[in-house]
């Protein structure tokens, strides 16, 4: 149990589990050696599923507070795994099994979980989890490598990893050979690190050696190294090294009033490495997936897209007062939106509007667009959104906004 | 064999309560699931019993409009096997939904479909990362 006073325990029904000793499976002994040969279990089902459950890995989960651990749970990975966890208003039921199969406690838990899940509406996702963060990396060089070495090809393993996290880095002959070894040469660059370029799931994983940041001497997750780039640019509002560090780690911050900006957040401000290694404000949503061409304050109408694999969703926010049309209007130019050829998707049919009677959007819209993978070269999606903005007298020339996703 | 929790040695909840009435959430419960199966029927029939409402709606075909008037939207699915590739398939289409569809919805993620959707979405919660 990560949290045994979560809420999941207090309630609303009483759970009163029976701890059982349980021989301690061999594969959490490799992430806790002083674990014992027993551990304390309680039974959720009473047969075990043909089906896989779920558990996330613990490295890196908690950097913000928009997630949060609550269970563990016997499984093929490590004992601090979470089984049950929360991230913003999801959570996760990791055991599986069919509910005729539950305990009574199991019953009584999965209840509290649902309780508890509902409690959560409006709760934001903050940071994704899209790269290796260093804890990641250090259960790497901790765990997985004294795994490979126990194995006579566990240097080719390991080779391997390293290309994996450290793309084109030079790996030192005695790196290959102990974990000791590795970590102490990995310390060495850690504070330094930022995701490296890389293709497909291997971009996940894919970290470098940030060469400015070396140079400015300051790990990029400290405070300090916000201090320094301030520091910098009050001297010299022109400075190149503070200006490229604070584009890259600092991408919110506005660059001409970045003291001031940075006083006034300084509380709020979090480091995420599993969400890009960024500096960014509590309470944000995760930076957007799409990058548009141009913003223009003045336009009444904002756009901004999402995807799954299968479709990507087009929002349009339209300000109080204004309105702009849809396919069945009779009146006016219809929003229209189309893929571009440089993209690794292409549409798998038209869009899919929710008209009201009047063909008259106004608030907001979202227009879904099923899509279909044209090669497995890149994640690219590029969009045009076309739409005409009237109030009750007046309408603006047509306006087009390009929409580009390139992770 | 029982799946069983990691559990520290120290009471978590005390009192002797047995589950004889059905305990009833007063929550609106939407399943989102695998449609004519034997796992559905239990999942179904349990939340029936333990919850004010339950509706469903199979997962390929679950759209925002689904949640009105809803207090928690349970995501579960069976997988089906695993392909040439060694990848674990699930029984029915993913859930077509977006991060910003979700954003701040109750959402349980149960099964192989609460694992995928977690990926899609680059969720913490993510299967892959475990």
């Amino acid at each position: 149990v990560l949290q045994p006073r979560h809420a999941v325990f207090q309630g609303p029904f009483p759970v009163e589990p029976r701890l059982e000793k349980t021989p301690t499976p061999a594969n959490f002994k490799k992430y806790d050696p002083s674990l014992g040969d027993t551990i304390d279990t309680f039974g959720i089902y009473t047969k075990k599923s043909p089906e896989p459950g779920l558990v996330t890995s613990h490295f890196g989960f908690e950097e913000v507070p928009d997630a949060e651990m609550i269970l563990g749970g016997i499984n093929m990975k490590g004992p601090k795994f979470p089984a049950v966890a929360r991230h913003g208003s999801f959570v996760m039921w990791g055991f599986h099994g069919s509910a005729d199969d539950l305990t009574e406690t199991g019953k009584r838990l999965f209840l509290n979980v649902i309780a508890f899940t509902a409690a959560q509406r409006g709760k934001r996702v903050e940071t994704l989890r899209e790269f290796q963060s260093r804890a990641d990396v250090e259960a790497y060089f901790d765990i997985y490598t004294a795994m490979y070495l126990e194995d006579k090809s566990g240097a080719k393993h390991i080779q391997s990893g390293m290309e994996l996290h450290f793309p084109g880095m030079k790996v030192p002959e005695a790196v290959l050979a102990s974990g000791k070894e590795a970590k102490t040469w990995y310390r060495e660059f850690a504070p330094f690190l930022r995701p490296a370029a890389a293709a497909g799931y291997r971009a996940a994983y894919a970290l470098e050696i940030d060469a400015e940041c070396k140079q400015l001497g300051i790990g990029n997750d400290k405070l300090e190294f916000l201090d320094a780039i301030a520091g910098r640019l009050a001297k010299d509002a022109s400075d190149g090294l503070a200006t490229s560090l604070l584009r890259r780690y600092c991408p919110d911050a506005p660059a001409g009033a970045f003291g001031p900006w940075l006083r006034k957040n300084r509380g709020n401000l979090y480091f995420t490495e599993t969400g890009g290694y960024l500096w960014r404000v509590r309470g944000s949503d995760p930076p957007p997936r799409f990058r548009a061409d141009s913003t223009d304050a003045d336009d009444p109408v904002s756009v901004t897209a999402d995807m799954t694999d299968k479709s990507v969703v087009v929002e349009l926010t339209i300000r109080p007062g204004w309105h702009v049309y849809s396919p069945q209007s009779k009146e006016g130019d219809p929003v229209q939106i189309s893929i571009s050829e440089n993209s690794n998707f292409s549409a798998a049919g038209g869009p899919l509007f929710e008209d009201d009677v009047h063909g008259k959007w106004t608030d907001s819209v979202r227009i879904r667009v099923p899509l279909k993978r044209k090669n497995y070269d890149g994640e690219r999606l590029e969009i045009a959104v076309s739409y005409t903005v009237c109030d009750a007298s007046t309408c603006r020339p047509r306006q087009t906004i390009h929409l580009t996703k390139t992770q | 064999m029982v799946m069983k929790l990691l559990a520290l040695p120290i009471p978590l909840v005390l009192g002797a309560h047995s589950m004889q009435a059905p305990e009833r959430l007063p929550l609106r419960v939407l399943y989102a699931g695998n449609a004519g199966t034997e796992y559905t029927k239990a999942a179904m029939g349990f939340l029936s019993e333990h919850a004010a409402k339950v509706t469903f709606v199979e997962s390929r075909k679950l759209t925002t409009r689904d949640f009105k008037d809803i207090d928690v939207l349970i995501v579960d699915g069976e997988v089906e096997t695993h392909d040439a590739q060694g990848q674990l398939q699930l029984k029915s289409e993913k859930i077509n939904l977006t991060l910003s569809e979700l954003q701040g919805m109750p959402t349980l993620l149960m099964g192989g479909q609460g694992g995928f959707l977690a990926d899609d979405l680059k969720l913490k919660l993510s299967w892959r990362h475990g």
